[in-house]
């Protein structure tokens, strides 16, 4: 087995840490560990929580062998794994939630994350990422994120912002085509 | 936008990825979609570019800690990867959605079971690599993996190769050498006529033998030593490496040092 390099590709940090090799799971951490804990942070709003469910993302990714780490980006795995397990802990902490319900709905994708932004590193993404939200209007950037991020339906969206149902669905559909081309024409 | 595809329909695609269809336009919307590739393409990139909201989050650094934590965790996993995860990975169909989390990083119950399980498995065949394999197996008793654990104090060491290549690790209890377990895998292989032979290194520069060994058909290893001396009062260990020696040599630590621990 050779050494691994920091600047290995993440499938072959991945293949080396399904064998077990520590310094792999090291080095995905410092690339991705950031990502992954800011991510808890927001949708659970308690540090405590947050470091937890880092930990529990980051012991368990790599042995979910339906993951292809050739055929997906692992950032965007990370994520959708870190805002699943999320959804079982807000559950967990009961009460409000019709937010919740909606998030149940979200299927994690197994192998084959569409594909934007897959030859960039980390931190060109995220550079690219924050640049394409600051062009979105106010509202547009405001509705998208309040759906992500609080797990709000469009219709507590609409009223959060004292704005028509029908304006608020309006605004998160052009906000997430305007963000899909922003990123595509990145890449094209 | 592929040029196929009308602006109404990137709305409803739109829409689909949002979750904002009625129960009727989601039955419309999807008989479309099965019909057109491009339409599908167009709902993979509106979801890809949705699952990208995180990346714009202003970065919030992770406790200093953490990654410390996990990777202690991670090793506290491996301990036992050569005989156990071949077990796990058996009945990964019912446990893989079970996720380590602090409180409950590792099932060492479910581990021991499953060494258990293995050496009567074993016990079951008769051919010779199994008898070999059974042989490594029960040098490592289950409760003696309890009962280091037990230990307040345990602790792990990580075995590296000269190339600074990780190949395993040590469970122990400082101060208490009479246990020490080892898990490695991918070791150097090693010629026929050698062992390898482990020994716990001092500060005082004593050095100690602590047993020898040689590894199953897939140069792994899971097996328990103990240090043939106890370390004088008030001498701390530095260290264990590991050397590959003839098995009839002296027991002295002359051989070439291909792993080693530091504490």
């Amino acid at each position: 087995m050779r050494q691994i390099r920091s600047d290995a590709t993440d499938v072959d940090l991945i293949s080396s840490l399904r064998q077990g090799n520590q310094h792999a799971l090291s080095i995905l951490y410092d690339r991705y560990g950031g990502l992954v804990y800011t991510l808890a942070l927001k949708l659970l709003d308690r540090r405590d929580e947050a470091e937890d469910l880092t930990q529990d993302v980051f012991l368990s990714f790599w042995k979910q062998e339906k993951f292809d780490p050739t055929r997906a980006k692992l950032s965007s795995y990370l994520c959708l794994i870190t805002r699943s397990r999320a959804i079982d802990r807000l559950r967990s902490r009961q009460s409000e939630q019709k937010s919740i319900e909606r998030l149940q709905q979200i299927v994690v994708p197994e192998t084959d994350l569409p594909t934007l932004l897959d030859s960039a590193t980390q931190a060109e993404e995220q550079s690219i990422v924050r640049q394409s939200l600051s062009t979105l209007s106010e509202h547009q950037r405001d509705v998208l994120e309040l759906s992500y991020y609080r797990n709000l339906s469009q219709s507590a969206i609409a009223t959060q912002l004292n704005l028509p149902l029908g304006t608020v669905k309006t605004h998160m559909r052009q906000g997430l085509i305007k963000l899909r081309q922003l990123l595509q024409s990145q890449i094209g | 936008m592929p040029k196929s595809i009308s602006e109404e329909e990137q709305m409803l695609a739109a829409g689909y990825v949002l979750g904002h269809l009625s129960a009727s336009e989601i039955n419309q919307f999807g008989a479309a979609l099965a019909n057109n590739p491009e339409l599908q393409a167009e709902v993979d990139t509106l979801q890809s570019a949705y699952d990208k909201l995180p990346q714009g989050l202003p970065p919030v650094t992770p406790p200093p800690g953490l990654k410390a934590k996990i990777i202690e965790s991670f090793a506290a996993e491996s301990i036992a990867n050569p005989i156990v995860n071949s077990i796990i990975d058996s009945s990964k169909s019912t446990q893989s959605e079970i996720a380590p989390t602090s409180n409950q990083v590792f099932d060492w119950g479910r581990i021991l079971a499953g060494i258990g399980l293995l050496v009567g498995g074993l016990l079951a065949f008769d051919n010779f690599n199994l008898r070999q394999e059974l042989q490594v197996a029960q040098q490592i008793n289950p409760q003696a993996v309890a009962s280091v654990l037990n230990q307040p104090k345990s602790r792990l060491l990580t075995l590296s190769t000269k190339e600074d290549r990780i190949v395993g690790n040590i469970l122990f209890t400082p101060g208490n050498w009479k246990q020490i377990i080892v898990s490695a895998k991918n070791l150097p292989p090693l010629p026929v006529d050698r062992v390898y032979r482990m020994w716990l290194e001092l500060a005082n520069g004593q050095v100690i033998p602590c047993g020898e060994f040689k590894t199953d058909d897939h140069n792994s290893i899971f097996i328990k030593l103990n240090a043939t001396q106890k370390p004088p009062a008030g001498v701390k260990a530095k260290g264990v490496f590991i050397t590959i020696d003839k098995s009839n040599d002296p027991l002295q630590p002359t051989g070439e040092r291909v792993i080693q621990g530091t504490i």
